[in-house]
């Protein structure tokens, strides 16, 4: 019951922290001696608060073991709550096409490049997870032949969440590469 | 062969129109106050719809505002 709460009260930070971005915007200090734009910011609480929660799902597969979630229902839910936060994060970063509600522009054609250039890194994250999925079954799972049907989930829920911070991690490199090397 | 350079004259410019703050830029041009600030530092370089709002914002023309050097082309 302890680590459902506690997931719920991340799931409720989390959504606390996507309100006050929405309405204030977070004051955080500039990297190269430029001011950092809202999407950049929004990507810096993104990608953070996507850790904690990713790191939050390990620890919880450290502690309790890999075997613990076929038969305890309250770990799948907790797991399902941890899933759901950390790929709910992306969603401080998706409004940023739209305007404000009163029609002035939060984003401009340079926001709009990088986001346009984010989804590289989406896919080389996607990548690199499913590779480190791959190796860490084969070693582990090969002399038995079979692998346990939790992978399943957990191979999906892990693209998903590496998606979700591939495009905060996106944005964040596509500012410091136009920055450092000025280009258009 | 040598990468080419945008130089501009939007710092200068603004002080020369009454000390336009980068904000006031920023919305008469429709775009962000980070946006300036880059390209002031030069280390972004606007599409063309971006420099022509600028340019004319100032009552200028593009190549007023924005330079192009490049080693080789004299």
């Amino acid at each position: 019951m302890i680590p459902f709460i506690a997931v719920a009260v991340l799931v409720l930070l989390a959504l606390a922290v996507v309100v006050y971005l929405k309405q204030r915007g977070p004051a955080l200090e500039a990297i190269d001696g430029l001011p950092m734009t809202r999407l950049q910011k929004c990507a810096w609480w993104s990608l953070t608060i996507g850790l904690v929660f990713a790191v939050a799902i390990v620890a919880l597969f450290t502690v309790r073991g890999i075997e613990a979630y076929d038969r305890d229902p309250s770990m799948q839910l907790t797991v399902l709550g941890l899933f759901i936060g950390a790929i709910m994060t992306s969603l401080l970063i998706d409004p940023f096409s739209l305007p404000k509600r009163d029609g002035t522009d939060v984003s401009d054609e340079r926001d709009l490049r990088v986001l346009d250039r984010a989804p590289r890194v989406q896919s080389v994250a996607m990548i690199l997870t499913l590779a480190a999925w791959l190796t860490f079954l084969t070693l582990r799972y090969h002399g038995a032949g079979a692998v346990p049907m939790v992978f399943v989930y957990l191979i999906f829920f892990s693209s998903l969440i590496a998606y979700s911070l591939g495009l905060s991690l996106g944005v964040l490199m596509g500012y410091r590469k136009m920055a450092r090397y000025g280009e258009s | 062969m040598a990468k080419a350079e945008i130089r501009n004259q939007i710092r200068r410019l603004r002080f020369e129109h009454d000390e336009m703050t980068q904000q006031e830029l920023a919305e008469r041009a429709g775009c962000t106050r980070q946006t300036i600030v880059v390209l002031e530092k030069e280390r972004y370089v606007p599409s063309l719809a971006l420099a022509f709002k600028i340019a004319r914002t100032f009552g200028k023309n593009v190549e007023e505002v924005f330079q192009y050097d490049s080693p080789d082309i004299p």
